[in-house]
């Protein structure tokens, strides 16, 4: 914790970026892996058991949010699925704002088997003195999994409808950070947001940054730890 | 990224994890990274254990380090490779 804020410490920590390697280990599908509680929650203490980690990740899927508001996934059996459909993709940018789909919480898409592998993993890393790693999507990832494509064309001819979008995908960033900071009890959250480094950095500075403040404000409020993954 | 207000960040295998180290340091954030998955996933490619070593290298230089992965495992992993990174990383840690 104390290096992860920048401080020098005794022995350098380890932190797994984990994937779906865990279904690896345990013998099953990622599709399965992904969707059940129990696994996860197995996963997760069976990483950090092997791999002799001082944090792990609880589940570590970019595409988890956005499959309760509106994308098509397609599973796979190795790796996390794919978003084959965006729910504002074909829309004109004007009428993105009148489309963004409901706000998520704790009870809708996959977040109940999240909470769930939380609440069954944090007890046993915790007797093993390992950091519990909550991941959720950033607003670039969320936001491009919305509108595909479409998002890169919409920051040149309607910045109005980009910035907007992006304002949406940083709320649900943020609500991503307050179940893993204030529900499940993560010792850390990470927001990943790969997409986000395909910007270049003035649209980073005015699209991505300003979006991720309340996901911190809610885990440093938690007296949690923060990180942005890219 | 590291003026973003996260206490800590993690980079992928494309940058120069002593150079994140330098940003990191002037930003008084803690940094994870970034050894090449790729290194641990082929059994005809240079050994891991070189890339644990430039890892721990450049980033023990600087306060605030994580030893961490350039990207996500993936399930085609050769779990001997892997095993060794570990143990590379921990006679060095």
């Amino acid at each position: 914790m104390r290096a992860l804020q920048g401080e020098r410490v005794e022995q350098t920590p380890w932190l797994p970026h984990i994937g779906t390697h865990a279904a690896q280990l345990l013998g099953v599908s990622a599709e399965r892996y992904l969707q059940d509680e129990g696994l996860l929650a197995k996963g997760a203490v069976l990483c950090s058991d092997r791999y002799l980690c001082d944090g792990i990740p609880l589940l570590d899927d970019p595409q988890m949010e956005v499959s309760s508001l509106g994308c098509v996934l397609h599973w796979s059996e190795q790796s996390p699925p794919s978003v084959i459909s965006s729910p504002l993709y074909g829309l004109p940018p004007e009428q993105l704002v009148a489309h963004l789909p409901p706000l998520p919480n704790e009870t809708t898409g996959r977040w109940p088997t999240v909470i769930a592998a939380g609440k069954l993993a944090r007890p046993e890393l915790e007797k093993r003195n390992v950091a519990l790693v909550g991941i959720a999507a950033g607003p670039c990832t969320i936001a491009y999994h919305l509108r595909g494509l479409a998002l890169f064309t919409d920051l040149f001819h309607r910045p109005e409808s980009a910035e907007a979008l992006f304002a949406y995908a940083g709320q649900v960033s943020a609500i991503s950070a307050r179940i893993y900071a204030e529900i499940i009890g993560c010792d850390i959250v990470a927001i990943n947001d790969t997409p986000a480094t395909m910007l270049k950095p003035d649209y980073f500075r005015h699209y991505v940054i300003p979006h991720l403040q309340p996901a911190w404000e809610i885990i440093h409020r938690a007296g949690k730890i923060s990180s942005l993954w890219a | 990224m590291a003026s973003s207000g996260a206490q800590s960040i993690a980079i992928d295998e494309c940058m120069a994890l002593d150079f994140v180290g330098e940003i990191a340091q002037e930003h008084h954030i803690g940094f994870i990274g970034n050894l090449h998955v790729t290194a641990a996933l082929f059994e005809e490619s240079e050994a891991v254990t070189a890339d644990v070593e430039r890892c721990m290298d450049e980033g023990q230089r600087f306060p605030g380090y994580v030893f961490g992965l350039g990207g996500p495992l993936t399930q085609h992993i050769t779990l001997p490779r892997l095993d060794e990174a570990v143990a590379a990383y921990r006679s060095r840690r």
